[in-house]
C-alpha cells in the first residue's frame, strides 16, 4: 500500500475511553462500518468489546459488501469453517496468511497482490488518457517492415550477404549438394532478398550474387566443389561446428545468468532453475514476437520510457506464469525479466542483442509466419477487378502480353484471390475480338494487305491483340490459318460463330477463373448509398472526359464508375462486399 | 467470398485521378503480379533455419542489421504497435506496393 500510512497509535486508556458505547469515536466507527468499505490490518479480533460492537454493526451492513480483514492463519481462524461463521455473524470476510516464526512477510506479499486492485489515495484524477502500450506481433512486424524496408532505411548489403552465406553453409552442412541445386535454392532466396530488401532483382543479377558468394566461401576455404557436388571442407565443418557451439554457448551463458538472478530470489535450487528457464522462454518469445518492444526498452534513455515499453512486454508474461510453481516463483520471474531487459549484464546483453538482430533479419525478409499469415489474409480478402487491358491479352493467345496476363491469373487462383470483371468490360473485349474477326473476314485472308496494315497500325488504327496473337500462333504452328479455330481456342474451346458474342467472352473468362459481375446491384452489401456513389462517379468521369476531350461514347461514363465501385473497398471508407 | 478491399487492375490511372481516394484504387498489372509473387510462404522450418543462420553469422561478425541509432531515429520513444493499428499498418504496406 505504499507510503499511505496512518500515524495514530492508541494506548490502553485510549481504548477504554473509546469503547464507551455513547462515545463520539464509537458512533463515528459505527457510521464508518455502515457506510464505507473497511479493511482491518493487524487486528486479531480477540478484543471482546469491539468484536461485540462489530457484531451489532455487522447486522446492519450490506451482506454483499462485507468488510475485509487480513488475519494470521495460525490464530483462532485457522479453519475455513471458523472464518465462514465469522463472516456470517459479523459480515467481515477474513483473508488468512501464513506466519513463519515471527515473520509477517507473507502479509506484505499478499498486500502487494491486492494492492493492484485498490484505488490509491495518491492517484490524481483528470489526467489525459493514455493508452496501454501493446506490441502485437503482427502489427510490430508490419511496422518494422513499413518503416525500414518500405522507406529504404536499411542498408541491406551485409544482411543479404550474411543470409546467403549462412543459407549456403547450412544447406551444404547437411551433406554434399549438387552445385546446380545449391544455386537454384539460394537463387530463390537471393531473388526474395532482392525483392524485399534491395528492390527488384533480375534472375541474372541474383545468379551473379550467388556465384560471388560461393566464390567468396570457396576463397575462404570453407567450401569445395568437385565434378558435381559442393561440400564443406574440413575447415568449413570446423567453422560450422564452432559457430553452432558459440551460438549454443551464448544462449547457455544467457540462461545461466538468469538462473543466477533467480537464485537471489529463490534459494531453493530447483525453483531457481525453474524460474530461470521460464524467464529465458519468456524473453525468447518477446524477442521473436515483440522485438521492437525489447529493442526499444533496451535502447531508450530514460527510465519512464523504459517502463513504458516494459509494461507492453509484461502483458504477455501471464502466458508464461503457469510454468512456475507458485506465487513466489511468479514474483521472482516478474522481477528478473525486468532486470534482464532493464539492466542486462554482459551475457544477457550479448544474447538479447544478437537474437534481436537475427529476429529483425527474419522479419525484414518476411519469413515470419505471423506477419505472412496477416498479409496473405489481406490478399485473399482483396478482390481484383480486371480491366480489358488484362482480359484481352489473357484471352488472346500468342499476343504480346498473353503470358504475363495468364501468369497474373494463375497467381490469383493459386493464392485463392477473387478475380472479377463487369459485363460492360466483357462487351468491350467482345468488340475487340469482333474487330479482328471482321478485319480478317472482310480482307478474305490473314495474308491480305489490309490485315498487314492493321497489324502495322497504319492509317491510325490501334493494335489489336487478337489479330497479333492469331498471326503469332500461326507463325509458331499453334493454330491453323482459320481465324475461327484460333478464336475457339481463345474462348475456352467452344465454337465461335460468325461474330464473337459476350457469351463467348464470358465462357473464355470463366475458363480462366474470372467471375463476371452482371449487375452490381446483385452484389451482397450493395445499398442505395452505393447507387448514389455510382451516379456521383459518373458525373465526375463525364466532366473529366469532356475537360480532357477524351469523351467518345456513353459506355466510358457508365463503365468506369462500376469499376470504381467494385474497387471501392480499397479506400476503407466504404463497406465490404461479398462476391 | 467475403471481400474487405479491392483493386482495379489496369494500365490506366484515370480512376485515380477521378476518385482521389486515400489509397488509389488502380493497381498496375505488373505491381499486382509482383505483390502476388513476393508473398511466398516459407514455413516455420525455413524461418528457423534463417534465424539460426543469422544468429551464427551475427555473433561471428559482430554486426548489427538494425542499429540502435536507427531504431531511436525511426521509432518514437513511446511507439506502440497495438492491435488496433494493424489496419493502418496494412494500409501503409499496401501504399508501398
Amino acid at each position: 500500500m505504499g507510503d499511505d500510512k496512518s500515524q495514530l497509535v492508541l494506548s490502553r486508556p485510549d481504548y477504554d475511553s473509546l469503547y464507551l458505547d455513547s462515545s463520539p469515536a464509537m458512533r463515528q466507527l459505527q457510521g464508518l462500518l455502515v457506510h464505507r468499505r473497511v479493511v482491518f490490518l493487524g487486528f486479531g479480533f480477540v478484543d471482546d468489546e469491539l468484536v461485540s460492537l462489530l457484531k451489532r454493526v455487522g447486522r446492519l451492513t450490506d451482506a454483499t459488501c462485507p468488510a475485509f480483514a487480513f488475519v494470521p492463519e495460525s490464530g483462532p481462524f485457522r479453519h475455513g469453517i471458523d472464518r465462514r461463521v465469522f463472516l456470517r455473524l459479523h459480515n467481515i470476510d477474513l483473508i488468512p496468511y501464513k506466519v513463519r516464526g515471527d515473520s509477517h512477510r507473507n502479509l506484505t506479499d499478499l498486500l502487494q497482490v491486492y494492492s493492484a486492485l485498490a484505488v490509491r489515495r495518491s492517484i490524481s484524477y483528470g489526467s489525459p488518457r493514455r493508452r496501454v502500450p501493446d506490441y502485437d506481433p503482427e502489427t510490430t512486424w508490419l511496422l518494422i517492415y513499413n518503416e525500414l524496408v518500405g522507406r529504404q532505411e536499411l542498408s541491406a548489403g551485409h544482411l543479404r550477404d550474411a543470409l546467403l552465406d549462412s543459407r549456403m553453409l547450412a544447406l551444404v552442412a547437411k551433406g554434399p549438394k549438387r552445385f546446380d541445386d545449391l544455386v537454384h535454392d539460394v537463387h530463390q532466396l537471393a531473388r526474395v532478398l532482392g525483392q524485399r530488401v534491395s528492390g527488384v532483382l533480375s534472375a541474372e543479377a541474383a545468379q551473379e550474387i550467388v556465384s560471388a558468394r560461393y566464390q567468396q566461401l570457396q576463397h575462404e576455404g570453407l567450401m569445395v566443389k568437385d565434378e558435381e557436388n559442393v561440400s564443406l571442407t574440413l575447415k568449413g565443418q570446423q567453422q560450422m561446428a564452432s559457430s553452432v557451439a558459440k551460438a549454443e554457448l551464448m544462449r547457455d551463458q544467457f540462461c545461466a545468468s538468469l538462473v543466477t538472478r533467480a537464485r537471489l530470489r529463490c534459494p531453493d535450487g530447483d525453483a531457481a532453475t525453474n524460474v530461470g528457464a521460464a524467464a529465458a522462454a519468456f524473453l525468447d518469445d518477446c524477442v521473436k514476437r515483440r522485438a521492437l518492444g525489447v529493442a526499444m526498452a533496451m535502447a531508450v534513455d530514460t527510465s519512464d520510457q523504459q517502463a513504458y515499453h516494459m509494461v507492453a512486454l509484461l502483458q504477455s508474461l501471464k502466458d508464461h506464469l503457469p510454468n512456475v510453481a507458485d506465487i513466489k516463483e511468479a514474483a521472482a520471474l516478474n522481477a528478473i525479466v525486468q532486470e534482464a531487459i532493464g539492466s542486462p549484464n554482459d551475457a544477457e546483453s550479448k544474447y538479447l542483442g544478437t537474437a534481436l538482430q537475427a529476429g529483425f533479419g527474419v522479419h525484414l525478409l518476411g519469413f515470419d509466419e505471423d506477419t505472412f499469415a496477416v498479409r496473405l489474409k489481406d490478399l485473399r480478402e482483396t478482390t481484383f477487378v480486371l480491366d480489358a487491358t488484362t482480359l484481352i491479352p489473357a484471352l488472346a493467345s500468342g499476343s504480346v502480353g498473353h503470358e504475363a496476363a495468364l501468369s497474373l491469373l494463375e497467381q490469383l487462383r493459386h493464392r485463392g484471390c477473387t478475380a472479377v470483371t463487369t459485363q460492360l468490360l466483357v462487351t468491350e473485349v467482345a468488340e475487340h475480338a469482333r474487330w479482328a474477326q471482321r478485319r480478317v473476314r472482310e480482307a478474305g485472308s490473314w495474308q491480305s494487305p489490309e490485315v498487314l496494315e492493321a497489324l502495322l497500325g497504319r492509317f491510325g488504327e490501334r493494335s489489336n491483340d487478337f489479330l497479333h496473337g492469331f498471326v503469332s500462333d500461326m507463325d509458331t504452328g499453334k493454330c491453323t490459318t482459320e481465324s475461327s479455330d484460333y478464336l475457339k481456342e481463345c474462348f475456352g474451346g467452344a465454337d465461335v460463330g460468325r461474330e464473337v458474342t459476350d457469351r463467348d467472352v464470358t465462357s473464355g473468362l470463366e475458363a480462366l477463373g474470372v467471375i463476371v459481375l452482371r449487375d452490381l446491384r446483385n452484389v451482397d452489401g450493395y445499398s442505395a448509398k452505393d447507387g448514389i456513389l455510382l451516379d456521383t462517379y459518373k458525373g465526375k468521369i463525364a466532366t473529366h472526359r469532356q475537360w480532357n476531350k477524351t469523351w467518345t461514347h456513353e459506355r466510358q461514363v457508365n463503365e468506369k464508375p462500376r469499376r470504381s465501385y467494385s474497387s471501392r473497398g480499397s479506400d476503407r471508407g466504404l463497406g465490404a462486399s461479398t462476391v | 467470398m467475403k471481400s474487405t478491399g479491392a483493386y482495379f487492375v489496369s494500365h490506366s490511372q484515370f480512376l485515380n485521378e477521378v476518385t482521389r481516394t486515400v489509397l488509389p484504387p488502380v493497381l498496375r498489372q505488373e505491381a499486382a503480379l509482383h505483390w502476388l509473387i513476393a508473398l511466398r510462404g516459407h514455413g516455420p522450418e525455413s524461418a528457423r533455419a534463417v534465424y539460426d543462420g543469422l544468429l551464427w553469422e551475427l555473433q561471428e561478425r559482430r554486426v548489427d542489421l538494425v542499429d540502435q541509432q536507427l531504431l531511436r531515429r525511426v521509432f518514437r520513444p513511446t511507439i506502440d504497435a497495438a492491435r488496433d493499428q494493424l489496419g493502418a499498418e496494412m494500409e501503409r504496406y499496401r501504399h508501398q506496393l
